[in-house]
């Protein structure tokens, strides 16, 4: 992969060359600083955007159109990345020359992106009255049935016990408590000042002449103001003297219990690889420690894992349980995290943890989504592009004495647990 | 034996394991991530067989899915991690009709391709192994009785079948699970996992040679009978078992899902497969994201975006699957059921034919910028004998009047309804 970086009209913008992949991705991106007040905005902007504009009026003159271009895709979506809110606008087609009669779908793709950003349709109120409502009511159920995931929905009630103060408590795809005050004229006021107070950024992917893109990009996006400072790492703490568990009730067949961890050690630290290799080690794949420990060897639960966020220092335990074993595999999960020492440890199970993250990252560059996702990351997080030999090598440099000290800088923080109502212990 | 698409650009070859496995590559040059796909023709529709005796051999709910754990149980159990140390992780799932064992790797794939085999070549059936994945999957069971979309899939084909084992949970029951010990185990081993019964994708960049000489030296290849049996499936009536049937609930919005029961005489996997294209340019033709039926659906009956559907098509059964979510439910049920009955003597569009044609073209053309997914649509492909360019053709080919027929078809098909009401119980 050639990665290709220049500004235009202020926008910087990127192209990632690989001749690899049969389709092409372009990602327009809108950067701003993560605001509680804004979540549903940000949420409900690239959804109603992405259904219709002023040229394609609705979503099935926006589909046909979609089609005739060999079944493009258009996405929108938003994500929060350390303390930054980013929208993106995203489409992916098959690159015009595999196609019959090679049709020029680029220059379409990139006309039909500025529509959807640009041009949406409104009147002097704002989005239009249908439009809006019935985007709020998708977004309204679509945080309704987070409910019917018991995972999903034990994960968010978590959050708000463990992050009562930081903006981590916030799920950043939506926000029920809010969702009424927004109306379309405030909605179309938040696109406009996302239009223009937003930092953007353009990315291109696939096998596609620089040249054409430059051409296609002049006539488009436009931004006056360039750099900004952003904060890509959520270093948000909270003081706490103990370790804490809380019970909540609801109608399951299975408990769900997450453990949560704070670690100083985020992405940019020293020590970030060996957070991920300990995370890795306990419960991100099938010779994790807690999954031959809790399912295998004493066959507590099916689905035991871990997960570490490096932008925020946090690290979680899953476990879906039946009713009435929680403190055993509460037990278990605390034992095994916290009595994790260097002689329990081997070179070679460390190297075992080395191969399969070394995996995925060789892998990330063989998804143009992935790849584009990874360059995008890597830009903000480091200012620069990191090679996959790089990546690898940070990881191959990690010791077992590391991937210990990272444990002992661990601190148990809350454990939640869903469970039935019902006589407990 | 190789065959390069040009338009495509993508080489597929085809050949055969010491004269029983079937072995498909496909050659992805540059890409460093290497694929091995093994099917198995062993699902758990796969209830009851015929071995030529007077009386069909029948097995438990939920075998496929307890053999497909129990090969991770050989050898002291470390298989994943025998994978690990080459580099390679290993899975598998159970379907109602297939076992798939896959792995993937960014190193060589001569030796996890070696230990895969092994792996089939060394199982065992210890009791105390067979008593630990007992205990596993009744969790795993356990852990789907909480999620929603499944236990609602299983409630319609529950409404649709009579008699036929897809109505069955893929994991069978914890009743189901105790019948299962080590005879039955072995005996479906034996049948269904004998190599003239595999079939096997490899795909990524590697030299292909060496490869087929390591598995035909391979001792799991070594000549020996197959078992030869014919899958047995109950006479299924045309009928639904339940047309209409309200749940109340722990969710939060009505849900609800439509079952299409379809009837046709299909008696290959080819068939089916042919068939499927048909169904799934007809659906969206009436259904998709640009069909005005999607978009009354929305504004009258307040059908939100995650209105969706799933076409089943096997030889023994046929279904079409609709989910809505909807704040007014019965407006909705009532609507779609008068566009399902419409289908039969609407007008065929045929700008949304080329259309649709067009976008499945482009859809196509995608898979092959993944491996895995490349791979997982080749073993399909193998399965119903089709080859890559003749489904390409079958979807140029389809004829506005064997949509209109079709249609007809479908419109007058029995179906079923399973609605969830929100009971209460989960108010905010």
């Amino acid at each position: 992969m050639k990665l290709i970086k220049k500004t235009i009209h202020n926008i910087p913008v990127h192209y990632l060359l690989t001749n690899q992949f049969k389709e092409v991705v372009i990602s327009v991106k809108f950067i701003s600083d993560f605001d509680p007040n804004q979540i549903n905005d940000r949420v409900l902007i690239p959804d109603l955007l992405c259904t219709s504009c002023q040229k394609y009026s609705s979503q099935s003159r926006l589909q046909k159109h979609l089609d005739a271009m060999y079944g493009a895709r258009l996405g929108g979506s938003t994500f929060t990345m350390g303390k930054q809110s980013v929208i993106s606008f995203d489409i992916a087609f098959v690159n015009e020359r595999y196609l019959p009669r090679n049709p020029k779908i680029f220059a379409q793709a990139m006309e039909l992106i500025e529509d959807i950003i640009l041009r949406p349709k409104s009147d002097q109120k704002g989005f239009l009255s249908n439009d809006f409502s019935r985007a709020k009511r998708w977004l309204k159920d679509e945080l309704d049935a987070i409910y019917h995931d018991k995972q999903a929905f034990a994960f968010e009630q978590m959050k708000r016990v463990m992050f009562p103060n930081e903006m981590y408590r916030y799920n950043d795809q939506g926000n029920l408590e809010t969702l009424d005050h927004i109306n379309r004229t405030s909605l179309y006021e938040a696109y406009q000042s996302m239009c223009i107070n937003d930092m953007k950024e353009i990315y291109i992917a696939g096998d596609f002449d620089p040249d054409v893109a430059d051409l296609l990009l002049e006539n488009t996006f436009h931004q006056s103001q360039m750099e900004r400072h952003f904060c890509w790492i959520d270093d948000e703490e909270k003081q706490f003297k103990e370790a804490r568990i809380v019970y909540q009730e609801s109608d399951v067949a299975q408990s769900r219990i997450i453990v949560g961890y704070r670690t100083p050690v985020r992405v940019g630290n020293p020590l970030y690889e060996a957070m991920l290799l300990l995370n890795n080690l306990l419960g991100e794949s099938d010779q994790a420690r807690l999954f031959t420990e809790i399912r295998e060897r004493k066959q507590l639960s099916y689905d035991v894992s871990s997960a570490y966020s490096g932008n925020k220092g946090v690290m979680f335990v899953f476990a879906g349980v039946t009713s009435g074993m929680e403190a055993r595999v509460i037990n278990a999960i605390t034992r095994i995290v916290e009595k994790f020492e260097v002689e329990c440890l081997t070179e070679h199970e460390l190297s075992l943890a080395k191969e399969s993250l070394k995996k995925r990252i060789i892998e990330t560059s063989e998804s143009l989504p992935q790849l584009l996702g990874r360059t995008f990351r890597n830009l903000h997080l480091f200012n620069r592009d990191i090679s996959v030999e790089e990546m690898l090598d940070h990881i191959d440099r990690t010791t077992i004495e590391a991937v210990v000290h990272v444990k002992n800088l661990l601190r148990r923080d809350t454990t939640y647990v869903l469970r039935r109502a019902g006589n407990h212990p | 034996m190789t065959h390069i698409d040009h338009w495509l650009n993508e080489a597929i070859l085809k050949t055969k394991i010491n004269q029983m496995m079937d072995l498909t590559v496909l050659k992805k040059v540059g890409f460093k991530r290497k694929t091995a796909t093994l099917t198995i023709p062993f699902g758990s529709e796969h209830i009851s067989i015929n071995r030529g005796s007077s009386h069909p051999q029948i097995f438990p709910e939920g075998t496929a899915h307890f053999l497909e754990h129990m090969l991770f149980e050989g050898n002291g159990g470390n298989i994943s991690k025998r994978f690990a140390e080459v580099g390679a992780n290993v899975n598998a799932y159970t379907t109602h009709n297939k076992t798939v064992l896959y792995f993937s790797t960014t190193n060589g794939i001569i030796e996890p391709l070696m230990l895969l085999f092994d792996m089939l070549s060394d199982i065992a059936f210890p009791v105390k192994g067979i008593r630990k994945e007992q205990s596993i999957i009744e969790k795993e069971i356990m852990l789907y009785h909480d999620d929603v979309d499944q236990r609602l899939y299983y409630d319609i084909l529950q409404s649709l079948y009579h008699y036929h084992p897809i109505k069955a949970d893929i994991a069978g029951t914890s009743q189901s699970l105790q019948l299962i010990d080590k005879e039955t185990l072995q005996d479906a081993f034996s049948i269904f996992y004998h190599p003239s019964q595999l079939h096997l994708v490899i795909g990524g960049d590697f030299a292909i040679e060496p490869v087929i000489e390591q598995l035909n030296q391979h001792r799991y290849f070594q000549l020996r009978a197959p078992l030869p049996y014919v899958p047995l499936a109950p006479e299924e009536p045309p009928s639904v078992v339940h047309p209409s049937r309200i749940i109340p609930k722990d969710v939060r919005n009505d849900i609800m899902m439509l079952g299409i029961k379809i009837q046709t005489p299909l008696v290959s996997f080819r068939d089916a497969m042919l068939f499927e294209i048909k169904v799934s340019i007809l659906i969206d033709l009436y259904f998709d994201l640009s069909a005005k039926n999607t978009a009354l659906l929305q504004r009258r009956a307040s059908v939100n975006n995650t209105f969706s559907h799933a076409i089943s098509i096997a030889p023994d059964y046929q279904h079409i699957l609709f989910y809505l979510e909807s704040a007014e439910p019965d407006t909705a049920r009532a609507l779609m059921d008068e566009m399902v009955t419409a289908m039969a003597s609407e007008r065929i569009n045929r700008a949304a034919l080329k259309r649709i044609k067009r976008r499945t073209l482009g859809d196509f053309l995608r898979i092959f910028d993944s491996v895995s997914h490349a791979a997982a649509l080749i073993s399909e492909l193998h399965r119903a004998g089709v080859k890559v360019q003749e489904l390409m053709q079958t979807v140029d080919r389809v004829r506005e009047d064997e949509i209109r027929s079709l249609s007809q078809c479908i419109a007058a098909s029995p179906r079923a309804w399973v609605h969830y009401r929100p009971d209460g119980s989960g108010a905010r």
